[in-house]
């Protein structure tokens, strides 16, 4: 599993399982936990949904029935709760629109023992995370990438970005907006390549 | 998806990420802030889509400590962040192995100081301030005002030399705390930034936008956390506020803590990792002073206290009955 390093320090976030959750304790185990989950999911979605335009939209719904259930008692273990609820949800979807899935009932355990073969050494993960994000970065347009650079690394504020590069506020909030909904998808999706892990 | 009226999830996202960048970069009016509750509230999707892109955002914000030390070579304009990334990423595991810290310089005047996991640094100010920074920090000053500071991650401690004509102010995610004679420590956490005041008096307030809205004035004593959509003061008694500074002296203070949330306190510190392998286990209390580096020496006393298992296995260190 991937880890976030800049999230989860929180004393607080360590409660039992089994446990009801504040919004605010929900908001960081679902960082924490589901967020690191996002690649793992999209694999198990895809391997077995066929319509690829259903996606993100399943996986939304899948989030939100997480998050809400999630409050009520926090799962034991984040990753079989996310992995079941995502079956259970593509079993109910196949039924509403008289479709037979694909593998949908099946298949679930061994993307579960897939995913373990990913999981980098921890004393890597920092390591990692620079690396996604680099190359999360490397894949945006050039003006959508400045704009990221300009703002996170940079610390400039929206009108300054807008007057260095020479563009207007509308211009610099819409790259920004497109930067960043981009850079979410590759961040939390895309495993390294492994060329880069020597 | 039955329903047309609902938009759809890459939509949904798209608004998140406005929101995100909205509230970091711009002005922020009380009428933003209430469009924006109301937009959170409206859907559990909204919420999630909006952490979602909430969490990309503050891992860009780990770049800058890289990006610093790249514009230091000299000769290199506008560097690419791209190839020496790679080799600073591997710089860093080396320094939190070695527990050392380390500063980057960009600007003549700007520098960027950076603790690795287990790291403690003191950072003496030329106007009499003095900042200590916790494992895993980063704390920057721009253009050589020691007086504005930003705590990128991690946690901080300021004494602060006081100077009624040129206050003294710490920005964290989105928050700006600024002292009026003080000692307190703040810690940025992914969605949140904690400020605990130990002397003297400070106001915490968001960084744009209308301040009446949401900022409070700290006492000693005081705890404030602040959220994206909320900022809470909270009092607690001054031996509790000391003690959540022992690392300042290398220690871990506990009194009444749950073995979870401990083991969470010594994980922030090492590399090696304490799990809890047996949840029943979660809510043991744990009293007593650790040193915070010395995790090996909490799991064996823990182990004699309770009678539990220790197995250490690769880099992880789990108990369980």
């Amino acid at each position: 599993m991937v880890e976030f390093l800049d999230t989860g320090r929180d004393t607080t976030d360590l409660r039992s399982p089994g446990a009801e959750m504040t919004v605010s304790e929900a908001d960081a185990w679902f960082v924490r936990e589901v967020l690191p989950l996002e690649s793992l999911l999209m694999q198990y979605l895809r391997r077995n949904w066929r319509d690829r335009s259903d996606l993100e939209d399943i996986r939304q719904d899948i989030y939100v029935r997480v998050y809400r259930a999630a409050r009520e008692e926090r799962p034991k273990s984040a990753k079989s709760f996310v992995l079941r609820t995502a079956r259970n949800y593509l079993i109910d979807l196949a039924r509403q629109s008289h479709i037979v899935p694909i593998d949908a009932a099946v298949d679930f355990e061994s993307v579960a023992i897939d995913s373990e073969a990913f999981a980098p050494d921890r004393t890597v993960a920092a390591r990692q995370e620079l690396l996604r994000l680099q190359d999360a970065l490397d894949k945006l347009p050039p003006r959508q990438r400045e704009v990221i650079e300009l703002a996170r690394i940079e610390g400039f504020s929206g009108q300054e970005i807008a007057t260095r590069m020479g563009i207007t506020r509308a211009a610099v909030s819409l790259h920004l907006k497109h930067a960043l909904h981009a850079l979410s998808d590759h961040y939390l999706r895309e495993q390294i390549d492994p060329r880069r892990r020597s | 998806m039955t329903e047309t009226s609902r938009p759809t999830a890459t939509d949904t996202d798209l608004v998140a990420a406005d929101w995100v960048q909205r509230r970091n970069l711009w002005t922020w009016t009380e009428m933003d802030q209430a469009e924006f509750d109301a937009w959170l509230a409206a859907s559990d999707a909204n919420h999630i889509a909006y952490l979602r892109q909430n969490v990309v955002w503050n891992a860009a914000g780990r770049l800058s400590a890289v990006r610093q030390q790249q514009s230091m070579r000299p000769g290199t304009s506008a560097p690419k962040l791209g190839t020496l990334l790679r080799s600073v990423a591997a710089a860093a595991i080396v320094a939190a192995v070695g527990f050392a810290s380390f500063v980057y310089f960009s600007h003549p005047l700007d520098a960027t100081y950076v603790t690795p996991v287990g790291g403690h640094k003191i950072i003496a100010l030329a106007d009499g301030t003095r900042i200590e920074l916790n494992t895993d920090s980063a704390l920057r000053i721009r253009g050589g005002d020691v007086r504005h500071v930003t705590l990128l991650h991690g946690e901080a401690y300021f004494d602060v030399h006081h100077d009624g004509t040129d206050p003294f102010a710490v920005t964290a995610n989105g928050y700006r705390i600024t002292d009026l004679g003080t000692k307190f420590s703040v810690r940025a956490s992914a969605s949140a930034v904690r400020v605990s005041l130990l002397e003297g008096s400070a106001v915490v307030a968001p960084v744009t936008g209308q301040k009446a809205h949401r900022s409070a004035l700290l006492m000693p004593g005081d705890v404030a956390m602040a959220s994206a959509s909320k900022l809470t003061v909270e009092k607690e008694p001054a031996a509790s506020v000391a003690s959540s500074l022992g690392w300042r002296h290398g220690l871990l203070i506990f009194k009444d803590t749950e073995l979870a949330d401990a083991a969470a306190e010594f994980n922030r510190y090492n590399t090696r990792k304490i799990k809890l392998e047996d949840q029943a286990i979660a809510h043991l209390k744990i009293n007593g002073t650790f040193q915070a580096e010395n995790s090996e020496l909490f799991a064996s006393s823990i182990q004699e206290l309770f009678g539990l298992r220790v197995i250490k296995s690769g880099n992880d260190t789990m108990l369980s009955r």
